[in-house]
């Protein structure tokens, strides 16, 4: 049964019809409006899988509750639970970043989702229904901010491949045409479990922006070059010529290659 | 489209494409460009992000988990201070519940009653309003609760049209109570009307007493 004094959603989603929050949501929002603060203190720490406990979506309409009635203690307490649930998932996504990036892209999180959170609108209305998934887009957005800022100087280093033929020639042809084979390999091995982990590491010491295109290019399959006329290719996303791509690409396969030797 | 919307529309479209999508693989982002080709170039950086998230090794910074959570806490913190600084200067007296640029039946429809309850409300012809519905209508115009309660404590007012001979005193009407104009809009739907009806069962500041007290 539904508490019939909680605020209904309000937003549309892609298929106009407004976000409903799951049953079980509104029923957890309908105990905790009969808990007193103290008691709440208490609820909001029952793990996930236990009775009691509150998910997240719950403390967001708490939240806004606490906010728009004025209840700055109420409000502390549900802000702090969800800082205390989303803070160790946070940082390991920046994971790779340096500390601080790391630390400004989670400060950005944060702001983004507060202001979303308490907006006086509907905007929040998502974090309702599904806040995990909101929270790892809104998160994946500010790396995607991080990261091209970041990637601006190392894309304008990047240039100097621009033209490959000119800087090796035909042995850049026969170069690629070698790697493109071991890459097919790749792209099985990013299939494998096992094999994965020690590609990832092997990534890890790629330079941007060869590392993105090449996980663009064999850990998911983008096309080097758009040929339905979609615009859908790592060429178009970064906005350089097909044959930059594909060097980028030797560059990568080259790292890879010589860090695997060290390595063993 | 404006930028504000534009970006709005662009959340919207990433929350959806990550709910319905497994991965960023070649087929899924393809298709999502292909069923917005007018944020081409946003899904296809957002996807790319998303992929290189999922393939990094583990971690490579320093960056604890109590720090990232303080990063946190100093911005909710920052931002409810902020709010009740904002609240106090929201407190500032409204003239009305139909903020310029905005009409009457968006308001209403927004808060879930009807245009006719929505212009009684701004006419302060209404009383005894549940504090959800003063929260209700404070969020909708984006003002403060005090405001709110503030606007609809004074007197009736006039509509801001009427037109009247200048030898008769113009009416202004009289309060009523909200439960007894709950009853008698006939174009509430059921459901809303039963939902603002149980408020009347609560006592007048239903979610202090029942629970949640500050």
């Amino acid at each position: 049964m539904t508490d019939s004094s909680i605020r209904p959603l309000t937003k549309l989603n892609q298929q106009n019809e407004v976000y409903q929050r799951l049953p079980h949501v509104d029923l957890q929002i309908g105990e905790a409006l009969a808990l007193s603060v103290t008691q709440l203190e208490a609820r909001v720490r029952v793990p996930k899988g236990e009775d009691g406990h509150l998910q997240e979506e719950a403390l967001v309409y708490l939240l806004r509750h606490a906010r728009f009635t004025s209840r700055p203690a109420l409000e502390d307490v549900v802000a702090s639970a969800l800082l205390d649930r989303c803070s160790g998932y946070l940082n390991h996504w920046f994971r790779s970043l340096s500390d601080d990036d790391s630390l400004a892209a989670s400060s950005e999180v944060w702001e983004r989702l507060a202001m979303k959170l308490v907006a006086s609108d509907d905007r929040g209305d998502f974090y309702q229904v599904r806040f995990w998934l909101g929270f790892q887009r809104l998160a994946t957005t500010v790396f995607n901010e991080t990261v091209k800022k970041i990637n601006e100087l190392s894309v304008e280093r990047a240039r100097e491949w621009d033209d490959p033929a000119d800087e090796l020639g035909d042995e850049a042809e026969s170069r690629s045409a070698s790697v493109d084979r071991a890459a097919e390999e790749d792209a099985e091995a990013f299939l494998s479990e096992k094999v994965a982990a020690r590609l990832a590491e092997a990534l890890a010491q790629i330079k941007e922006p060869y590392r993105e295109a090449y996980i663009l290019r064999f850990g998911e399959g983008w096309p080097i070059e758009s040929t339905d006329g979609s615009g859908f290719s790592i060429s178009d996303h970064f906005g350089r010529t097909p044959r930059t791509i594909s060097t980028w690409l030797v560059k990568a396969r080259e790292a890879i290659d010589k860090w695997l030797e060290e390595q063993s | 489209m404006n930028e504000q919307t534009r970006d709005q529309r662009l959340e919207d479209i990433l929350d959806a494409f990550m709910a319905e999508t497994p991965s960023p693989h070649a087929g899924h982002v393809a298709a999502w460009v292909r069923r917005y080709p007018e944020f081409r170039q946003e899904i296809m950086d957002f996807a790319a992000s998303w992929a290189v998230l999922e393939r990094l090794p583990e971690k490579r910074n320093t960056v604890t988990d109590k720090k990232v959570r303080e990063r946190g806490l100093a911005v909710f913190q920052r931002l409810r201070e902020a709010s009740a600084t904002g609240a106090a200067e929201a407190s500032e007296p409204i003239t009305g519940l139909v903020p310029v640029g905005a009409t009457l039946s968006a308001l209403a429809q927004r808060a879930g009653l009807t245009p006719a309850f929505w212009r009684a409300l701004d006419r302060r012809l209404v009383n005894n309003v549940p504090s959800q519905i003063v929260a209700v209508i404070a969020t909708t115009i984006g003002s403060s609760v005090a405001a709110v309660d503030q606007y609809l404590a004074g007197p009736p007012r006039l509509a801001g049209k009427v037109l009247y001979s200048s030898s008769e005193q113009p009416v202004l009407g009289e309060k009523t109570d909200f439960f007894d104009r709950v009853r008698r809009d006939l174009n509430l739907p059921e459901d809303r009307r039963a939902y603002l009806l149980s408020l009347e069962a609560a006592t007048p500041d239903d979610h202090s007493a029942g629970g949640l007290e500050p």
